[in-house]
């Protein structure tokens, strides 16, 4: 097989593998942010409860 | 109190900040670092894959550079696929929750893993045999290693109780592993196949250079997977101790637990992990 007609095939490759980690790497952010959220209502609610029990 | 403390310590290990202060050789095993050596050396290989080795004199010539990152993809599967049957023995032995998400963690990257190597594989095969697919021992195997894998997560899914999802997705993960020798041997014990088997018991056949070049992504790969996987763990573990929090909190009536948005999806999270 010539370069040039091996070229798309190999950018084609490798351009997947990129596609696939890039992807992974958003998915894996959009769970954490998600995470960090729910975290942050937790910690709120945590605060809040002293003054509650003072009432 | 004392929960939210640990919790906070944990959030911390996920975005890798809190490794600075772990110091020693803790620092170049935090994800941070792990994904810096692993993306050093990816690039590396990268380099040396197209600047370096030499271009194969056979008939696959400048498409046989796919097989740089091909085969490192697909040993890293079989190794999250080997992570998943240790974790599934050492849940079964120790019922041992961390295992359970341990195991989880290590099949879903096995998947990811996957996918890059049926995608890169496929077109590999159309550039060096004219075809996108063969019923071929190697890909046959393969094929049914990903079914089985991502059965798994359907058998996850379908449990609530979670005790019993953990003995289930274990003894699963046992099971599904017989695919793995046989996927990898396919090449040694039926070499009539199409697939070449790069590394044999008379030496690789490859020449200096291009070893050199496998053996740095093969290392770049294999450090992916343990960043990923040990990203995943830390996100399970916090995800784990955000269940027991809110789950104290709903459990004392005069406290009130925020409504917060993507609440319903984290549980359908938790059940992935």
């Amino acid at each position: 097989m010539s370069l040039h007609e091996a070229v798309p095939y190999v950018a084609g490759a490798y351009g997947l593998i990129i596609l696939v980690l890039i992807t992974a790497y958003i998915l894996m952010a959009r769970r954490t942010a998600r995470l960090a959220r729910e975290l942050r209502g937790l910690r709120d609610a945590v605060e809040r409860r002293p003054t509650r029990d003072h009432e | 109190m004392t929960t939210t403390s640990e919790v906070t310590a944990e959030d911390t290990a996920v975005t890798g900040s809190g490794a600075a202060a772990r110091g020693g050789w803790r620092r170049l095993y935090s994800p941070i670092a792990l994904f810096a050596e692993a993306g050093a050396l990816l690039v590396a290989g990268f380099l040396l894959a197209f600047w370096y080795a030499p271009t194969d004199s056979s008939t696959m010539g400048f498409s046989q550079k796919i097989f740089y990152f091909h085969a490192p993809i697909a040993e890293s599967a079989l190794v999250a696929y080997l992570i998943a049957f240790v974790a599934g023995v050492l849940y079964l032995r120790h019922q041992d929750e961390k295992y359970d998400r341990l195991g989880a963690a290590a099949v879903r990257l096995g998947l990811l893993f996957s996918v890059m190597v049926m995608g890169t594989g496929m077109i590999w095969g159309k550039a060096a045999w004219g075809v996108w697919w063969t019923w071929e021992p190697r890909l046959t195997t393969f094929l049914i290693a990903c079914v089985l894998y991502a059965a798994y997560f359907v058998l996850r899914w379908s449990t609530d109780e979670e005790s019993r999802r953990a003995t289930y997705c274990a003894v699963f993960a046992i099971i599904a592993f017989v695919d793995v020798p046989i996927t990898f041997f396919a090449t040694r014990f039926l070499p009539t196949g199409l697939h070449p088997a790069v590394i044999t018991s008379s030496g690789s056949g490859m020449a200096a250079s291009m070893l050199f070049t496998f053996l740095v992504c093969m290392a770049g790969m294999t450090l992916l997977l343990v960043a990923m996987l040990r990203l995943e763990l830390a996100h399970a573990a916090v995800l784990a101790e955000v269940e027991e929090l809110k789950e104290l909190l709903d459990s004392e009536p005069e406290s009130h637990l925020p409504t917060v948005a993507g609440s319903s999806s984290l549980e359908t999270e938790r059940g992935l992990l």
